[in-house]
């Protein structure tokens, strides 16, 4: 038994490790890029950097005015995050679970959201008038609002995993509503809320051409708009870019590692349990 | 986990009420909507009666957009200048890349979010953008600028675009394979391509294109467009492209089939797989040395400067007919414009801006730091080659005036031009597609 | 099941979300719906109702253009969906394996998701620069080169391999979420029954899986007919509109000095139209086949 078991486990590293290369090399390849000067940049773009030259990051850092836009794009990102996972758990069960006359129709009317033609003008119409243009709570409900149809449709496949069984006891305990999906359903939904939650703070954070819709003062831009000042017209400062990029991606790549483990002791938690 | 219920449930209570109040008070808006066109009213009024100025006093913002990222250096140090002369006027200036800069000119002119847009001919190019714009004509800054310069901004006797500076094309020749091989400048189309043969004799790339993004094999199209076509016949086009339009001159009489012949012998000398190569690398790969020449903008010498190239940069404008006199038609246009919003309410402000943009110090400064070609007399350029390019463009009468012609879609050339330069295509037949695909957008001619 | 809470209390639940959407998603779409039949042109003050002509154009001027970008969307939309999907399962096995490194492994697997489709696009353009990319430097020990995005019949191809090393890994996450979600019971069970390896995958996971798979297919299908931006900077739908989505037909118009932004919101409408189709074909199909096997 263990020896059968050991060859597939070795061919399994072996696929992982071609794919993980695959994922790494571009990545690698950028780390690589900001490392070099301009010049040697332009000559080779390929090579291996020379030497360690730290300049681009300082001028990525200082020309994409990244300290104000570091806070903006936390408090973007944490606000809606932390907004549309509690409305998607708050209306994934329900709908999930047949609660209300017409979850057919909602459902339809939910995954019809899912490709419906963008409608920028009409939008910036509404977000003037209401005065939610340029504000911080503006955004964040529209970042929340722009792809909450997606986070979900994802949790409601996930709810159906949830037995019933746990419905009725705790409707037997006399468990108010929100109160069973806030503290029972939402616990249990922790991988895949989780999951929601890595997409949302991606999404929110590498958003690019929002930012400069929505928000028309600069003091208010998340970092991804300091990027941008680098793509120029009919030429790219590449250099400075990819040191921008690894500015940028660096708090996310950290964020994810950090969830990853958030998801696997949820699971392993629950395995106790069982 | 009380806690955290509660902090949940505050937060949903709060979401519904800031969602619900945010649908609510768009009908409490709707007041201010009418008092903000009842402003925009008043201020064009204002604006009609310009010599009132007494309210100049009052706090102005003043929201610029253009796509031009790379000029940051030039505006912060202009904007931050311009704010300090003008106490009053605060400026929110925001430049956002070429490709998300329409969505973003759209949106905001539609919400009126916008007192100044970066252009060019095609912020005005029919009847329906022109209501857009300010007409700036009777503006004493005007005076300063070339009127040629201007014209390619005025339609009708109305000038809606102040512009910021002339680009062309030029080929840009690495000396030292020139000298290697005993070649000189050219300066007619058949020195040209018997020197295109000596290079390729050689084995040695004649010209390197980033053919890629399609529009630099236009670009290349355009370089040989004007000797062409308006040194045979000055007037093809007509004014404002009445001719084209009336069918009395097509894209498939001689002069534009010469047009197209004359590309596709020029493709044969591009490097191999050049329509592979993005734009970006063309001026670095050039810099390394790895072909002769490469035909590219007037606006890629800082990027050939940076890369450093161990030779000696040449430059000379591509010679596209025998007949000097033909010759000395070339190529240049706009590089970009500034617009005034017609419904903008801070139009005032935004002129005092343009002025001080127009001033020579300014202006100056302006050339010197973005390294394009100055549209106003008496500007110098500090880069000794750009100030060769600029004695060599200056010395021709530069017209652009084949890129204003209505086109059924953005694309239709370049696949055509992709065709003819991997010979999947004949020039003839190039020509009648083009002609037939401009007849087709008949309807949407305005 | 008995009904114990107010028959409000669902309603308030969803009303977030349902407020959400109306303001965000479905207004705006109504908006464009509006201005489709007009000839909006970024004038707010001046523009005039035209019924259906902008439908009437861009089914007569250039429907031979939209078909070949129906046509072409189709294509892409296929390949990416199906090479996602089955990499996407196998790899969510594979790192669900109690194997060495199955951590690492999951965040490589995801980390081109982090980088944003922008910045993907720059890397790929990098990557297939046929002067000094290295792709061409790998195809030059094979004695052959290409013009990689520049090549009309190559230029599809890549592009469709760049958007599946984009998403394969946000399929990947949501399959392995649903792998998760299986209990360790039954395998076990089944263990003791002889269903090990394949016959475990083929029996066991595959059919506990169908509701996510259903899901997966659908945001991939949608995912990839919406795209343009990741071909904007890649293709920009060239060369020789071999890459021309439908998404990046509506995207260029906007562009185009003629197309007026009536114009464009009406190709915006077909678009959706055309995802809507295709959508109601595929659901259908897969509640037929999930209520088979249920």
């Amino acid at each position: 038994m263990k020896l059968t078991a050991k060859l597939p486990y070795g061919l399994a590293h072996v696929i992982l490790i071609l794919f993980s290369l695959l994922m790494l090399l571009p990545i690698l390849m950028i780390v690589n890029i900001a490392l070099k000067t301009n010049t040697e940049f332009l000559n080779s773009p390929m090579a291996i950097a020379k030497s360690l030259n730290f300049d681009n990051f300082k001028e990525a850092w200082k020309q994409g005015d990244m300290v104000v836009n570091f806070k903006n794009s936390l408090i973007y990102t944490a606000c809606s995050t932390v907004l549309t996972c509690v409305i998607a758990a708050l209306a994934a069960y329900p709908i999930s679970r047949k609660h209300v006359r017409g979850t057919g129709f909602l459902l339809g009317l939910i995954g019809i959201t899912l490709f419906l033609p963008d409608g920028i003008v009409p939008l910036l119409f509404f977000m003037k008038y209401t005065e939610l243009l340029n504000t911080y709570g503006g955004y964040i409900l529209l970042s929340s609002g722009i792809n909450m149809a997606l986070m979900v449709f994802i949790l409601v496949g996930f709810v159906k995993n949830i037995p019933m069984e746990l419905d009725e006891a705790a409707a037997l305990d006399g468990c108010g509503y929100f109160r069973y999906i806030l503290t029972i359903i939402m616990p249990l939904l922790k991988p895949a809320i989780t999951t929601v939650a890595m997409l949302k703070i991606i999404n929110v954070w590498n958003d690019f051409i929002n930012p400069y819709l929505y928000l028309t003062d600069k003091e208010k831009r998340p970092l991804t708009s300091g990027l941008y000042l680098f793509v120029g017209e009919f030429s790219t400062d590449w250099t400075i870019l990819a040191a921008g990029i690894v500015i940028v991606v660096t708090p996310l790549v950290l964020v994810y590692l950090f969830l990853q483990k958030y998801i696997i002791s949820g699971v392993s938690s629950g395995a106790l349990k069982g | 986990m009380k806690r955290k219920q509660l902090a949940s449930l505050v937060l949903t209570a709060m979401i519904s009420s800031a969602v619900l109040s945010a649908c609510g008070s768009n009908n409490a808006n709707n007041g201010n909507q009418a008092s903000n066109a009842n402003n925009a009213a008043a201020t064009s009024e204002a604006s009609a009666a310009p010599d009132t100025g007494k309210d100049s006093g009052k706090p102005v913002e003043l929201r610029i957009i253009n796509w031009r990222v790379e000029d940051k250096a030039f505006f912060d140090q202009f904007n931050a200048k311009f704010e300090e002369e003008n106490p009053n006027i605060k400026i929110r200036y925001d430049a956002t890349p070429t490709q998300s800069y329409q969505q973003l000119k759209n949106s905001r002119i539609a919400a009126n979010e916008v007192d100044i847009v970066a252009g060019d001919y095609k912020t005005m190019n029919s009847a329906d953008q022109r209501e857009l714009w300010m007409d700036l004509s009777g503006q004493s800054f005007l005076g300063n600028f070339k009127q040629d310069a201007l014209q390619n901004l005025n339609y009708d006797g109305k000038q809606y675009g102040l512009p910021w500076n002339k680009v062309s094309l030029v080929a840009y020749y690495n000396k030292k394979i020139f000298s290697d091989l005993g070649l000189q400048e050219p300066t007619t189309w058949t020195e040209f391509t018997a020197l295109l043969d000596k290079i390729k004799g050689a084995g040695i790339d004649p010209i390197l294109v980033g053919g890629k993004d399609g529009w630099p094999m236009q670009q290349i199209v355009h370089t040989l467009e004007p000797s062409i076509v308006r040194g045979a016949k000055p007037d093809f086009y007509g004014k404002d492209n009445a001719n084209v339009m009336a069918l009395t001159s097509k894209f498939t009489d001689p002069e534009w089939l010469e047009v197209f012949t004359k590309f596709q012998t020029l493709s044969k000398y591009f490097q191999k797989n050049s329509l592979g190569l993005a734009y970006g690398q063309a001026p670095g790969l050039f810099a390394q040395g790895k072909a002769a020449m490469t035909i590219d903008g007037t606006f890629s010498l800082t990027q050939i400067n940076d890369a450093k190239p161990n030779f000696e940069v040449g430059t000379f404008i591509v010679p596209a007919t025998d007949d000097a006199a033909k010759n000395k038609i070339g190529y240049a246009k706009i590089g970009g414009a500034w617009f005034i919003a017609n419904n903008s309410p801070n139009k005032e402000a935004a002129l005092k801006y343009l002025e001080a943009f127009s001033q020579k110090d300014n202006y100056q400064l302006y050339i010197d730091t973005v390294n394009q070609f100055p549209v106003m007399d008496g500007i110098t350029m500090k880069d000794p080659l750009a100030q060769k390019i600029n004695d060599q463009l200056s010395a021709k009468d530069a017209v652009d005036q084949f890129t204003n012609i209505q086109n059924s879609g953005s694309t239709y050339q370049l696949d055509l031009l992709i065709k003819v330069a991997t010979g999947g295509m004949k020039p003839e037949d190039a020509a009648k597609q083009w002609q037939k695909d401009y007849e087709d957008s008949k309807p949407n001619w305005k | 099941m008995v009904k114990t809470y107010r028959s409000w209390a669902p309603w308030m639940a969803i009303l977030p979300a349902l407020l959400l959407f109306f303001v965000f998603k479905i207004y705006p779409a109504l908006g464009t719906l509006f201005f489709s039949m007009t000839d909006f042109n970024g004038n707010i003050d001046h523009y005039s109702w035209v019924g259906l002509k902008n439908y009437k154009n861009a089914l007569t001027i250039n429907f031979d253009d939209l078909m070949n970008a129906i046509g072409i969307s189709f294509t892409f939309a296929f390949f990416t969906t199906v090479i996602q999907n089955v990499l996407g399962v196998a790899l969510a096995v594979l790192v669900n394996l109690k194997i060495r490194g199955k951590n690492a492994y999951r965040s490589i697997l995801f980390m081109p998701n982090v980088l944003g489709v922008v910045i993907i696009g720059l890397v790929w353009t990098l990557i297939f620069d046929p002067y000094s990319g290295p792709m061409n430097q790998i195809l030059s020990l094979f004695g052959t080169s290409s013009s990689m995005l520049g090549d009309s019949k190559l230029a599809l191809p890549l592009v469709i391999f760049v958007q599946v090393w984009t998403s394969v890994g946000y399929a990947m996450v949501l399959y392995l979420a649903g792998l998760q979600g299986i209990s360790q019971d039954i395998y076990e069970a089944a263990s003791m029954d002889g269903a090990v390896g394949w016959k475990s995958f083929r029996h066991i996971t595959l059919p506990l899986l169908q509701p996510i798979i259903g899901v997966n297919i659908l945001l991939s299908i949608i995912g990839s007919l919406r795209v343009f931006d990741l071909i904007m900077i890649l293709t920009n739908g060239g060369p020789d509109d071999s890459t021309m989505t439908l998404g990046m037909f509506v995207f260029k118009t906007i562009f185009d000095s003629n197309g007026t932004q009536g114009y464009a919101s009406a190709l915006g409408i077909i678009h959706f139209l055309v995802i809507a189709v295709v959508v109601v074909i595929v659901q259908t199909y897969m509640r037929r086949r999930e209520e088979k096997l249920s």
